[in-house]
């Protein structure tokens, strides 16, 4: 069975998105480097430094499905129409928008829970990765014990307000294994097991 | 002249100590130091010319051995309301300084010369350092563990955002040392 994880950019105050959901000073090291990565899905391409191309293309070649919240899809204007990634994508939701609810769409809206869209993307994804987006979702799946895996690409600014990834969790502690540091251009990638007790 | 270091080990969601302050296993590298960590330490302890705390990081210090065996041979300054009656009982001297932060900075850097002034804690400190621009690095001991709750290093910062460099990264057994420089 494929592992469950998470890939996400945090400043080194814990926040993946500012205020009003602005990315642009956390998203800097994705035009920092001269190695081109194509984004799967639409028509992006980030510069990043060849050992961040290397770890992006390996992490997006494992994918086999999102697992994504509400919020995400709307803040991101539903990425285009195109599934971010350019893998079948579940968002999870209490009222599905009907403009996307038709077959063949590349959203899969789940409207009873975390639990049941990752059995849904599991029951597709055969051994390959399901991603988790959106930081409630991640919250979510940390304190069902759901998560295998965190990655994080740290970037070198302290945004003071914003999103913070690590939010809400009241949860015991939840011991990590750090397997793997790799510093690319403006970001360092952190890449932590989460040890299920 | 030598730089202003926030020195903390801090857990992957952001917080220097759990609930009642528990310790979280943050400060395992440090009590228990590998190779790589001794290092880190040695350079720690070699650079630093004084160091500027906190009145409840100083009182955590003073009720957990008096500073008996403080391996930092400096001057120690407290910013503090109130000059305890009757300070710690180890060898370390101790200054209490009433007139804030950047007082107790500037006259941190006079004794330290060309060595560091290190800010050993607590949050609220480095949140007033960094919020007046009065530190030069940042030095953090990444510790792979989710706390859930407790201290939060990085809080009530406000909306401006602040721009590192990231000068070195190093690796140990749980643990990763980032260094940061603040761009001011």
């Amino acid at each position: 069975m494929g592992k469950i994880s998470m890939g996400l950019t945090m400043s080194l105050d814990g926040f993946i998105a500012g205020v009003d959901d602005d990315v642009s000073e956390l998203f800097t090291w994705y035009s920092l480097g001269d190695t081109d990565v194509p984004l799967p899905g639409p028509n992006l391409v980030f510069k990043v430094s060849s050992a961040s191309a290397d770890l992006l293309n390996k992490e997006w070649s494992k994918l086999g499905a999102l697992v994504t919240g509400r919020r995400d899809f709307d803040v991101s204007n539903a990425w285009g129409g195109k599934a971010l990634l350019g893998v079948p994508t579940f968002i999870v939701t209490h009222n599905p928008p009907s403009e996307w609810n038709y077959p063949d769409s590349p959203f899969t809206f789940v409207t009873d829970g975390v639990e049941s869209a990752i059995k849904q993307a599991q029951a597709i994804v055969g051994d390959k990765t399901i991603g988790i987006g959106g930081s409630t979702i991640i919250q979510q799946c940390l304190k069902l014990g759901l998560l295998d895996e965190i990655n994080i690409h740290l970037v070198p600014i302290i945004l003071g307000k914003g999103i913070r990834l690590f939010d809400n969790l009241d949860t015991q502690s939840i011991q990590l294994e750090n397997t793997q540091v790799l510093e690319g251009t403006g970001v360092t990638h952190l890449t932590y097991r989460v040890i299920k007790s | 002249m030598g730089n202003v270091i926030l020195d903390m080990a801090m857990s992957l969601d952001g917080f220097i100590a759990g609930i009642n302050d528990a310790d979280g296993g943050l400060h395992n590298w440090y009590f228990d130091p590998s190779p790589e960590g001794q290092q880190i330490i040695d350079e720690l302890i070699n650079n630093t010319g004084a160091i500027v705390m906190g009145k409840r990081s100083y009182h955590m210090g003073d009720q957990f051995d008096g500073y008996i065996d403080n391996p930092y041979k400096v001057p120690h300054f407290i910013i503090t309301h109130h000059i305890p009656n009757q300070p710690a009982k180890g060898e370390t001297e101790f200054i209490f300084v009433t007139d804030g932060i950047k007082n107790a900075i500037e006259q941190a850097k006079n004794r330290a010369g060309d060595k560091d002034v290190i800010v050993g804690g607590g949050a609220d400190i480095a949140q007033q350092l960094l919020k007046a621009k009065l530190l030069d690095i940042i030095q953090l001991h990444l510790i792979p563990t989710i706390l859930g709750s407790g201290i939060r290093l990085f809080n009530n910062l406000g909306t401006q955002s602040i721009q590192l460099e990231n000068t070195r990264v190093h690796t140990g057994s749980d643990v990763t040392h980032f260094t940061y420089r603040v761009i001011k």
